[in-house]
Formats: C-alpha cells, sequence, structure tokens
C-alpha cells in the first residue's frame, strides 16, 4: 500500500507536468490523483495557465518517502513527504516560448501531500509547501 | 474566463496604490492585462507562494462566489466566499456554491426506514454525503443528509454535466491478484498471473440538453508490483491458471522470481497488481464536440501474499 501511495505520488506529479504543459488541456487526468484542495488547486492553477497563455515546460523532479501510512484508519490514509526541486520547470508564453515565471517562485522546498484511499486508488487531498525548510 | 482575472486585478490595485498611483489609471493600466503579462502572479500554485493569500490559491470565483461553470471545457471551477472549489470531486461530489459543501448521493443506500432516512420516503428523495470542506475542513468526516433533489452540480455547463454523468455509469471494480503456484513458486520458475474483477466495463452514456456523451474504457496495462524493485507489467488481465496447464508458462501474464521472499517480512511477498485504464470520451452536439482520452484511471487490488522458495523441497 505504501508503494501504490508513492507512485500515485509521483504519477500526479506527472500528470501535473503534462496538464501544465499544453495549452490545451482540460485537467480530466487530475481529478484521477487527487481530491479536495489538492485538485481545486491545480483547476485554478490550469485555468489562469489558459487565461494568462502561458504553460510549464521542462520537468519537476521529485524524491519522495513515505513518511506514515495508517492502514487502520478509515479511510485509510498515506503522508508523502517530498524534496521537490522545481529548477527545471519553468513557465513560458505558450506560444514564443519566452520566460513568464512569477517572481515569488520557488526551486526547492519540502512538499508534504496528504492521502485518502478510495475506491481502490489513492488520492491525494492536501498538499502542503513547507518553504521554510530546506532539502 | 473574466473570473479568473479578477484577483489579478484586485493584486495589481493594491500594488499600485500603495505605489501612490492613482486609482483610475491603475485601473485602466490593468482591465485587460496586469503589467508583466501576469509574471509576478502566482499559478499554478506548486511553483511559489503567493503573498497576499498566505499560499491559498486566489479565487477565479471574485465577487460572484454562488458563480462557477462558465463556457470553458474540462472540469469546472465553483465557489464559496471566494474561495475556489472544483465543482466536481471524485471523492466527495458535486459542491453546492450555496451551502459550500459537496454532496454524493450514496451508492448503496440503506432501506426504507433505517434512521438515516429521518422518516423520509425514498421514493421522495435520495441520501447524500454532505461535506463543507471550508466550514469545518473536512475533516469531521461525512454527514449523511436527506435531500429532495440533487443540491450539486447547478453551476456547472451541460457538456460537463454530460461527461460525468456517463463516466460515472463506468463501473471500475476493485481487482483481485491472483498467482500460482502461490505458496510453493520457485525462483526461476513461471509464476502464473491473473487478475479477477478485471473485465473491461461497459460503455456509459448520457445527454444533457442536446449534449451527447459517451465513454469508452480501454485496458492500457496491469501492474504487478511484489517489492520495491520487483514488478512486472501486462497488456491483459493474464489467464487463470488451471492443472491442466502443467508446468507451461502463462500465455500472457507470466514471471519469474529472480530473488526469493525469504527476506521480507513474514518470508512473503505482499503482491498488488493495479489495472490501469483509460477512458475514450466522444462529445456530440454542443458547442465543442470532439472526442478525447481521461488518462490515469487506476484500480489496485488489497494486498495479497505470494510466497518463492530459493529452491523446490524435494520429500
Amino acid at each position: 500500500m505504501a508503494r501504490l501511495a508513492l507512485k500515485t505520488y509521483q504519477d500526479w506529479w506527472q500528470a501535473q507536468a503534462e496538464v501544465f504543459g499544453r495549452s490545451d488541456s482540460d485537467g480530466y487526468a487530475l481529478e484521477q490523483y487527487s481530491s479536495g484542495r489538492a485538485l481545486s488547486d491545480s483547476l485554478v492553477g490550469l485555468r489562469q495557465l489558459r487565461d494568462a497563455k502561458v504553460v510549464m515546460t521542462g520537468t519537476p523532479h521529485n524524491s519522495a518517502v513515505v513518511k506514515a501510512v495508517d492502514l487502520k484508519a478509515d479511510p485509510q490514509t498515506a503522508v508523502i513527504e517530498d524534496c521537490v526541486d522545481l529548477s527545471g520547470w519553468h513557465r513560458v508564453d505558450a506560444v514564443t516560448g519566452a520566460a513568464r515565471d512569477p517572481g515569488a517562485r520557488l526551486n526547492r522546498y519540502v512538499g508534504t501531500a496528504s492521502l485518502r484511499w478510495f475506491q481502490s486508488h489513492w488520492l491525494i487531498h492536501d498538499f502542503k509547501r513547507e518553504v521554510d525548510r530546506t532539502c | 474566463m473574466l473570473n479568473a482575472r479578477k484577483p489579478a486585478r484586485r493584486i495589481a490595485i493594491a500594488a499600485s496604490m500603495s505605489a501612490g498611483l492613482l486609482l483610475s489609471s491603475a485601473v485602466g493600466a490593468t482591465a485587460d492585462e496586469p503589467p508583466g503579462g501576469g509574471a509576478e502572479q502566482c499559478y499554478p500554485n506548486v511553483i511559489c507562494i503567493d503573498v497576499n493569500s498566505g499560499g491559498t490559491t486566489p479565487a477565479p470565483g471574485g465577487s460572484q462566489p454562488g458563480g462557477g461553470g462558465g463556457s470553458d471545457t474540462g472540469p469546472q471551477l465553483c465557489g464559496y466566499h471566494g474561495v475556489p472549489w472544483a465543482c466536481h470531486d471524485p471523492q466527495l461530489g458535486w459542491f453546492n456554491s450555496d451551502k459550500g459543501c459537496y454532496f454524493r448521493a450514496l451508492d448503496n443506500p440503506p432501506p426504507a426506514g433505517d434512521p438515516a432516512w429521518e422518516g423520509h420516503d425514498p421514493k421522495d428523495g435520495s441520501l447524500y454525503t454532505k461535506v463543507c470542506p471550508q466550514t469545518d475542513g473536512g475533516q469531521g468526516g461525512a454527514e449523511i443528509v436527506f435531500e429532495a433533489t440533487a443540491p450539486g452540480g447547478q453551476n456547472v455547463n451541460a457538456e460537463a454535466m454530460a461527461i460525468q454523468k456517463a463516466y460515472d455509469q463506468v463501473r471500475f471494480r476493485p481487482p483481485v491478484g491472483r498467482a500460482a503456484p502461490r505458496n510453493t513458486a520457485v525462483v526461476h520458475a513461471p509464476v502464473w498471473l491473473w487478475a479477477d474483477d478485471a473485465a473491461l466495463p461497459a460503455p456509459g452514456s448520457a445527454a444533457v440538453a442536446g449534449i451527447s456523451v459517451t465513454v469508452t474504457p480501454k485496458l492500457v496495462k496491469a501492474d504487478w508490483s511484489f517489492g520495491d524493485h520487483l514488478q512486472t507489467s501486462c497488456t491483459t488481465p493474464g489467464t487463470p491458471y488451471t492443472p491442466e496447464y502443467g508446468d507451461a508458462k502463462s500465455p500472457d501474464c507470466g514471471y519469474e522470481f529472480g530473488t526469493s521472499s525469504a527476506r521480507e517480512k513474514n518470508g512473503v511477498f505482499s503482491a498488488t497488481v493495479t489495472m490501469h485504464w483509460e477512458a475514450v470520451v466522444v462529445v456530440t452536439g454542443g458547442p465543442n464536440p470532439r472526442t478525447f482520452t481521461i488518462r490515469g484511471i487506476n484500480q489496485s487490488s488489497k494486498p495479497f501474499e505470494l510466497k518463492v522458495a530459493e529452491m523446490q523441497v524435494l520429500n
């Protein structure tokens, strides 16, 4: 179960990279990996990227580990901690490719994802960016 | 589209005012495009921290907390008191923008007369789970409520509603992982792998306001995991083993272990199988007829034990 949680977390990042990387993405893939605040935040991000005609290019890198799995809880839960490395993932103009990174962007931070088991798969329902912690 | 610009304008106006500029000129300068083409804005949220909201994403709902939907394709955004929420959530159901709560009809409602019905007749309405993430954080668990009419999804456009309804008709079932031999496998000998309850689900279809949608599932692969670095992948659910196959290899989903399970917890591998599906969505009618694919639909089995010995024990 811990392995599946880790795989879901990695697939969620890959789905974000794919969805945010194309200007014609619809975002249905995000519903396969996330719910609650995590899903809503990524759908908002997709909407804002599309409206501003920018996309994400490159690849985000992860070094995630499972910190906790509670198989006795109902629903079952998992917590994943990651050193998120975004130095190779940038916001650019969808047409010209010109850099459009936000001023306060983060390159590396500790991210903590909370997952719940739902209908035979894990869903990330919260993702916290702990920018005060270095990694 | 308009909704999403509102926070941009708000942030830009605040910045301009603090810099002593005239409000009117600031509004004029930011009505269409914020300075710098929006480069100062924090989105998607995973790449930055929004100083104005302490890490939460600005609301696309703006001054219309009850709004949402819009004409965009794809999953729709709703909102409550300026905070955006997905109109549809895979776990929580449909969002009600007036109440700020998600409602999801119970898959298996209790029979009539159960206290959960609170004296109501099932033909007068339905039971829903209700989660209000903004007021109680959704941490207190879902409450079960009776509602005469479906309380969520009223702000969603017809296309998004039709897609979701058609998708919900497709029943992806949890697979059950099987292996043979399961207790007497040895290294470098064929093991058969197959998943029960992994047949291709029937397609779903729905029509809302003249927009028709069909959703047709298809299997991408079945991933078998036995340990941190022990895995294999098949393009079919596999073939169930029966004794007449003897020592033969599985025709479509077999594996040979290179290491035994002796060093694993309890001396067995804790295995799972995950069915990876995708769904082809065909939208006809409406403003944007098209065909697209929803990827990443995963269903995993419960863990099952698989013992692999170093060598065959001869009695």
